[in-house]
Order: C-alpha cells, then sequence, then structure tokens
C-alpha cells in the first residue's frame, strides 16, 4: 500500500516536470493538427466522404484522418515525444540527483513510462475527439455529408485508437531505451525518424515489414491495407507487445546498472 | 580481571576510538572511466561522525568521480565502501536514506519555479510537504520561490540546490563545489549555511573543493587527492602541523648558475625566478651549512631568508609534484 502511494506521487513528480514543455504541447497539437488540415480538404470536397451510398461519412472520415497520420506521423510523434520527455533530465542534470533518492532506479524508470504512456493515450484521445468535433462542423457545413444523421461511431474509434495505443508500444519502448542512452536528443530522434521513414517506405514490400516496430501503427490503421482488423489484438498488436516487453526489460535493467557519470 | 577490561575500555576512550564514529570510510577505492587510466585510485579516505570534511584537489582530480561513487551513481572498479557502519553494496538505500547529495551543476528544472523544484524532489523522496517552505526559508529563497528557476543567479541555483538536499532532514550532506562559480558573498552564504548544519544541528559535512581557502575557513577534517590518489587526510590542526614542519629557505644571488651548482646537493632545489633559489633544510644546522657553502665557494649573495609557508603554498606545492 505504501509503495503504491510512493509510485502515484513518483509519478506525478514525472508528470510535474513535463508540464507545459514541448513534449506537453506537441502532445496536445499532435493530435488537433492533421483533424484540422483534413476538415479544410473535406470542407471544400465534401464529396470524398460520400461513397454510393452515402451510408458511412464517420468510417470514411476517419480513414482519411488514420491514413494520414498512420504510416509517418504518428511513429515520429511516438519518437519526439519519448525522446523530449527524457530530454528534460538530461538537459537539467536530472538523473544524479533523483537516482540517490532512496528507492530502487527501476522506480524512476517505471514512473517515466507512465507518462510517457499517458502522453501518447492523451494525444489519441485529442485526435478521436477531433475527428468528431470537425466531423460534426463538416456536417452542419454540408448537411449531405449526412454527418448529422449517422451515428458517431463512438464504439470504433475506441477501438481503433486502443490498437494504434498498442502499435505504438513497441516504438516507445525501443526510443525511450535509446533516449535514456544518448545524452544528445538528437541521437534517438534521428534514429528514430529514420527507422520510421524507412518503415513507412517498406510498407509498399518488404517481407519482414510485419515485425519492423516503426511501422506497426500503419499496420493497424482501418481499411489501408489488408490486415487491419476491427479485432483489438490481432497479430501486429501482439508483436508490438512483444518489444515492448523486450525493450522494457532491457532499458530497465540497463537503466539500473549503468553507471551515471 | 574486570580491572583489566576497565582499563583497555579507558585506553580506547581516550583514544577516541569509542566516541568518534566513522560516518564514510573508503577502502582502496578505485574507478577508471573506460580506457583511461585511474580516475580514482585506492583511496582510503575517513571521514568522522560530526565533522566538516574538506575533499581538496585541483581540477581533475577525482573528487566528483570518488562522489559519485559515495552517491551510488559510479561502481567502484574495485575497493569499498562503508557508511553509518554499513557496506554501501549491499545497504545502498539505508543509506541514501540518511544522506543528501549535491553534486557538480545543481540539477535544475529551468522551466519550472524555484518552488516546484522543491517539490519535485518532495514527491519523488516521499518527504513531508511541510517542509518545502521551511526548506525554502533556510536557504532565503522564500521571496524567489514563485520565480522560474532557469532565471536564478548562480547562487540562488546553489542554494536551491541545497535545499533540495535539506528536504529530507538527513544525517550525512556530501556537497561537491558548492561554492563553485560564485562571488564572495555568494560563497560566504553558502560557508554560512554549511557551518550552521553543522553546528546547530550536528550534521555531518563532506563538502570538495578546489579552493584551499574554501576548505580553511570552514572544514575540521582535511583530504587531498591529487591524481585520483589520496596524499594527505587527517584534522585541519594536523595540517597546519605538516606546514609548519616544511621550511623553505631562499637565497637571493647575483650568481645563478653557480649557486644552482653549489646547492644541488640540498633537497628540493628550486628556481623561483631569475635570481631566487628555494631549499627545503631540514633544521637550522642544514640552515647554516646552506650559507657556510655558498660563503666557502664564494658565490654572491644579496638575502637568505625563511619563507613562512602558507596552507596555499603547501597545496600547491604538494599538488605540483
Ligand atoms: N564522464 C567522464 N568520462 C570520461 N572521463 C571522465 C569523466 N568524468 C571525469 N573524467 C575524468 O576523470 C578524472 C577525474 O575527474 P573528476 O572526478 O571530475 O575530477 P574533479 O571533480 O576532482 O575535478 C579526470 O581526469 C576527468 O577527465
Ligand atoms: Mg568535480
Amino acid at each position: 500500500m505504501k509503495s503504491i502511494k510512493l509510485f502515484s506521487s513518483l509519478v506525478a513528480a514525472e508528470y510535474l516536470k513535463t508540464r507545459k514543455t514541448w513534449a506537453f504541447w506537441l502532445s496536445i497539437f499532435g493530435g488537433l493538427i492533421i483533424p484540422l488540415i483534413v476538415f479544410l480538404v473535406v470542407r471544400s470536397h465534401p464529396e470524398i466522404v460520400q461513397n454510393r451510398m452515402n451510408s458511412m461519412p464517420w468510417y470514411m472520415f476517419l480513414k482519411f484522418n488514420w491514413q494520414s497520420v498512420a504510416t509517418f506521423l504518428l511513429p515520429l510523434y511516438v519518437v519526439l515525444v519519448t525522446s523530449l520527455i527524457v530530454q528534460i533530465e538530461h538537459r537539467s542534470n536530472a538523473f544524479k540527483k533523483f537516482l540517490t533518492l532512496p528507492h530502487p532506479r527501476g522506480s524512476f524508470y517505471l514512473a517515466k513510462l507512465v507518462v510517457i504512456l499517458y502522453y501518447v493515450i492523451i494525444t489519441h484521445v485529442i485526435f478521436v475527439f477531433s475527428i468528431v468535433v470537425f466531423g460534426l462542423l463538416i456536417g452542419n457545413i454540408h448537411p449531405e455529408t449526412m454527418f448529422l444523421e449517422k451515428a458517431i461511431p463512438w464504439e470504433m474509434m475506441l477501438r481503433q485508437i486502443t490498437k494504434s495505443f498498442l502499435a505504438s508500444l513497441g516504438i516507445v519502448a525501443i526510443q525511450y531505451l535509446l533516449s535514456i542512452r544518448f545524452k544528445n536528443f538528437i541521437k534517438p530522434i534521428g534514429l528514430g525518424f529514420a527507422t520510421t521513414l524507412a518503415g513507412s517506405v517498406m510498407v509498399f514490400g518488404w517481407e519482414y515489414v510485419d515485425y519492423w516496430p516503426w511501422a506497426l501503427p500503419a499496420k493497424v490503421s482501418p481499411g489501408i491495407m489488408q490486415g487491419a482488423s476491427s479485432q483489438i489484438f490481432t497479430m501486429h498488436e501482439w508483436i508490438s507487445l512483444g518489444y515492448f516487453g523486450l525493450f522494457g526489460l532491457l532499458g530497465i535493467l540497463y537503466f539500473s546498472y549503468r553507471n551515471i557519470k | 580481571m574486570f580491572c583489566i577490561v576497565l582499563k583497555f575500555v579507558l585506553c580506547l576512550y581516550r583514544e577516541n576510538i569509542l566516541t568518534m564514529t566513522t560516518i564514510i570510510k573508503t577502502n582502496d577505492l578505485t574507478f577508471h572511466f573506460h580506457g583511461k587510466q585511474n580516475a580514482v585510485n585506492e583511496l582510503n579516505l575517513s571521514v568522522p561522525e560530526g565533522s566538516i570534511y574538506g575533499f581538496l584537489g585541483p581540477n581533475g582530480a577525482g573528487k566528483s568521480t570518488t562522489i559519485r561513487m559515495l552517491a551510488g551513481l559510479l561502481r567502484p572498479a574495485s575497493g569499498s565502501i562503508e557508511m553509518f557502519d554499513k557496506s554501501f553494496k549491499k545497504a545502498k538505500s539505508a543509506i541514501l536514506r540518511r544522506s543528501a547529495y549535491m553534486i557538480e551543476e545543481p540539477t535544475l528544472y529551468k522551466h519550472l519555479t524555484g518552488r516546484q523544484n522543491i517539490e519535485l524532489i518532495c514527491k519523488s523522496g516521499g518527504y513531508d510537504a511541510k517542509r518545502i517552505d521551511e526548506v525554502l526559508d533556510w536557504v532565503h529563497l522564500s521571496d524567489d520561490k514563485n520565480r522560474k528557476a532557469g532565471n536564478y543567479s548562480m547562487g540562488m541555483k546553489q542554494r536551491l540546490g541545497i535545499a533540495g538536499a535539506l528536504l529530507p532532514d538527513p544525517d550525512l550532506f556530501v556537497l561537491d563545489e558548492p561554492t563553485n562559480g560564485l562571488d564572495p558573498q555568494g560563497m560566504y552564504e553558502i560557508r554560512e549555511l554549511i557551518v550552521d548544519l553543522n553546528k546547530k544541528y550536528g550534521k555531518t559535512i563532506f563538502i570538495s573543493s578546489h579552493l584551499l581557502g574554501e576548505i580553511e575557513k570552514m572544514c575540521t577534517h582535511v583530504g587531498i587527492i591529487h591524481h585520483g590518489k589520496g596524499i594527505f587526510e587527517g584534522s585541519i590542526q594536523e595540517l597546519a602541523d605538516v606546514n609548519k614542519s616544511v621550511k623553505l629557505f631562499r637565497i637571493e644571488t647575483l650568481q645563478m648558475e653557480k649557486a644552482n651548482e653549489v646547492l644541488s646537493a640540498f633537497e628540493n632545489l628550486k628556481k623561483v625566478d631569475e635570481n631566487t633559489l628555494e631549499v627545503q633544510p631540514k633544521d637550522k644546522e642544514q640552515q647554516y651549512q646552506i650559507i657556510a657553502s655558498l660563503v666557502n665557494a664564494g658565490v654572491e649573495f644579496t638575502q637568505a631568508y625563511e619563507v613562512k609557508n602558507s596552507l596555499e603554498e603547501l597545496f600547491i606545492q604538494v599538488t605540483e609534484n
């Protein structure tokens, strides 16, 4: 009980460190910007969300949004937010102070991981809420799109952000480890940028792309390609969780035993 | 039988063995950075309870490396550390609970206020939140606590670091060059805080510095480290005694070459400047011999005088060799 209380206060401290930093603003605006752009596009070309039956404007809209982010922007966001959050510690000379507090080092590692995951979730949530708000707006401007008549597919969206979140976990664990390892945050970001880019190219054909952590969010996005499913746990979520477990474990070991120079 | 035991105990008592406990003890502590020679080399320290222990050494001597080992941030390559009579390796968290550290530049979240910075340590350490304002008051930051810490002066940053160290009310403070980069006023303020902690609250303080003057002003004990090796350890009085025993004798001469040759037989002959030589005579007798040999050889010298060796000079001398 006492340790749960202590851990939650560790998480609160880790969260306080990130407030109003780049990571914080990136997470908020990162979730908003793409729905806004898609909204602007659809406002001038409403026909693209109308199919023949005119029955699924929400699904089309959701799909456009998700396709715009899943291959490149989402993995890149995860890379950035993870590095930025860890960078706060490097920049503040903080590891050497906090690791002399009388707790196991692993608890600091986990508390920060919770905060990183929190931001990834927040971005996803802001993303779907923006989609809903902009969808309703389009419905107002162009009633023929039927956004107002059709039910908002909350359940589908919830399922989709869960899948997307799970598919991002592998990237989080890998980038977290890299960000701790390299004091200069250009390194983990550069590496993550390159691997993400590679993944977004390889989506079109490399046979092992299913195992490339930075390509997994694209793999679970709706209807973008074969294999995406409405089930939450498909192969890709499991692969991502596998990476998360593996690199999470490596990270916690590395963090616990490394010398703080 | 009882008498013998009593005598033995009394004897120990007189030797200060029973009354004085050691807070930090290192045994042949050694560390090297990857691919470099030993940054800390078989160092033996022993820091008595209730002392202000000055850990002195020029830049790059290995002070911060030693302190990082005392904080559990670096693992020793060999040797061991005992703190509060416990093995550091075995009782790390118990030891950390009683110690607070401030290592090199203070830890500072520039985008947060001074108070928030302390709040973070408080939350992370699980300490009593009531102490936050207390410690800020202690280091005279109450008026500035709601300002962004990034805008603090160097002295304020160091004091904020000390406030963070004060939070858990530890028995031992380990401070790595807390006056580095401060103006004399800032140095004075930090010194006052440290002496207060020691005198009023009985805290043991381990403080590193590359300035002997700083150490002299507040410490009760001194350890000198150079090239990673311990070269002196003792009370400040013992350091002063060592100092007295080393006499410097200088000769001002118009015939440098010749004087140099004549005096080459004496220990630690050194050129001070163009016409001054320095030797370290063991006693008055040797001092006489120096003068006599110069006279006998017909060397023209204008002055022969004893130099009062300040601690500062001693330190420089010790660390130059
Ligand atoms: N992170 C590091 N990587 C490699 N060498 C280091 C590192 N930190 C210190 N050193 C080396 O270790 C030696 C001791 O350094 P340090 O303990 O910082 O000295 P001090 O604190 O007494 O100035 C120096 O030679 C320094 O160059
Ligand atoms: Mg140093």
